[in-house]
């Protein structure tokens, strides 16, 4: 069975382009904030790996951040963030959320993160550059 | 606190529902979090600053907290209840009595599970939903976060539809009989193109081979629709291992003034390009084994430029991600509107790129197909 990935950007054409890199080895859901995002999520549904953008309308990357840590149904779902910040700005994001094992910048290139994916899913602990 | 005290509280209502009420100092008091159940966890709320009303069962809460609102006009943060054998049986009892009680619906309840995690969590979930998380005993540091976090949720929740903010409208849809009919046009007319010029195709060949030793094609990478990787096709223009002579000639690339943001190599007159390789530009002949990526499907005759990996990385942002959502194509607006005009700036090309990808249909390329024609005679060597 196909790995399952939550997709959550408010960017139309990213979710798009995500979708289409993403899609050929892996089910993708797609949330356009994080409310429907976390929506997904209290519904029961548990995703392998949650990829999520954090400026966001309604319920951005960071609270949803939150909603995911330190709780029982997602300890082990890893979370990378796709983001248009710095790394300066983004640096402290595993302290406060546990679940997030990478933080890629946009501009990104998608075979990359399609590696680091590949690793997380895996299992293997990924050398962050 | 100043407007009740917890003598109040336990003089008036210890006896009747059988609740310890505990008030501490903390910092800030508008915090307080209703605990079910024994456990130990009032010491790490109290080092959290939240100070909490416990109560021994989940029957007393409705009942506790109507009292405590009577008196003190506030409401709890939240409720943390203690995971104990048997409590999926009150969870039950509970929504069903109380869960109508409509601060409590607003209010984000947590479940505290210690060492021995509820077996199946998600059924567990998918059974009490009013169950907002089940939170692990290392969740103290984020449950503030948590805490502020869910309660914007159930208020944005409740709103209705058109007072939430609105999320971005889908600017992009899958034209599917669109795209049917345009892989259908480039089938039929990029053989048509490719057979009768088979043999120019050959002489090109030869020409190339005995001007210069090396590939009589150029492969090069580039990134086309959804960001597909593929080699694509060309006479080779240049000497051979040109890419390698690409570093020393940096100084005289013609996008230098920008240094972040999107990077472009380009110059006038590339010392690199032979006589030959001249001509074939001028023509556009070098570009005729594209043809061959229409065919395989890595192109088609009407699209976005087709990037180099290094331009194309720069380009997966937010506001220009869409460009990639357009097949590559040997033409497009890019050729029909501005070709080879070295004005032309990046942040033009790319808004040509989004611009296509966005107004494209089978009608717009047939435009761009009858314009091409006059913008392939260029005016300098590019």
């Amino acid at each position: 069975m196909k790995k399952t990935i939550l997709l959550v950007d408010d960017s139309m054409p990213m979710l798009f382009l995500l979708e289409a890199v993403l899609g050929k080895e892996y089910a993708i859901v797609t949330a356009q904030d994080g409310l429907v995002a976390m929506s997904w999520l209290m519904n029961g549904n548990k995703p392998d790996l949650i990829v999520t953008d954090l400026q966001m309308p309604n319920i951005d990357g960071w609270e949803l951040l939150n909603y995911i840590s330190g709780s029982y149904l997602f300890q082990d779902t890893p979370v990378l963030v796709l983001s248009g910040f710095y790394k300066e700005n983004t640096g402290d994001l595993h302290l406060k959320c546990p679940n997030v094992r990478e933080v890629i910048q946009k501009p990104f290139d998608p075979t990359k993160l399609m590696q680091k994916i590949g690793y997380l899913l895996s299992g293997t602990l990924s050398v962050s550059a | 606190m100043n407007t009740f005290t917890a003598d109040l509280l336990k003089n008036e209502y210890i006896q009747t529902v059988n609740t310890k009420v505990i008030t501490l100092n903390a910092p800030d008091r508008e915090k307080f979090i209703l605990v079910v159940g024994t456990s130990k966890m009032e010491q790490a709320l109290q080092e959290k600053g939240f100070a909490f009303i416990h109560v021994k069962q989940l029957k007393d809460v409705r009942k506790t907290l109507t009292v405590f609102q009577e008196i003190t006009n506030e409401m709890p943060v939240a409720v943390v209840c203690q995971y104990a054998k048997g409590l999926e049986n009150n969870l039950q009892e509970y929504w069903s009595n109380g869960g109508s009680f409509p601060p409590l619906a607003q209010m984000p309840f947590f479940i505290l599970a210690d060492e021995k995690p509820i077996e199946d969590v998600q059924h567990f979930r998918a059974r009490f939903r009013f169950v907002d998380d089940i939170i692990t005993p290392n969740a103290w540091d984020h449950l503030e976060a948590k805490i502020a976090t869910i309660t914007k949720f159930k208020k944005i929740s409740s709103f209705p539809a058109g007072e939430q903010q609105e999320v971005a409208a889908p600017r992009y849809t899958r034209h599917f009989l669109s795209n049917f009919m345009k892989r259908g046009l480039d089938l039929v007319v990029a053989p048509a193109i490719l057979l009768p010029l088979l043999p120019v195709m050959l002489l090109i060949a030869l020409l190339i081979r005995l001007e210069s030793k090396g590939p009589v094609f150029y492969a090069a990478t580039r990134a086309g629709r959804n960001y597909k990787v593929f080699k694509f096709y060309k006479f080779r223009t240049m000497v051979p291992d040109a890419d390698k002579k690409l570093k020393e000639l940096q100084h005289l690339n013609m996008y230098t003034d920008k240094k972040d943001g999107p990077v472009f190599f380009k110059v006038s007159n590339d010392p690199r390009i032979t006589r030959l390789g001249k001509f074939l530009r001028n023509t556009s002949l070098d570009e005729l084994p594209q043809l061959l990526n229409v065919i395989k499907g890595d192109m088609s005759l009407v699209g976005n430029r087709p990037l180099p990996l290094y331009e194309a990385t720069t380009l997966t942002t937010d506001s220009y991600a869409e460009r990639f959502l357009a097949p590559a194509g040997i033409t497009g607006l890019w050729q029909v509107k501005k070709r080879g005009k070295k004005e032309m700036s990046i942040e033009e090309r790319i808004e040509l790129d989004i611009s296509y990808a966005h107004q494209r249909s089978f009608r717009y390329d047939m435009w761009l197909i009858l314009n091409t024609p006059k913008a392939l005679v260029q005016k300098d060597d590019v």
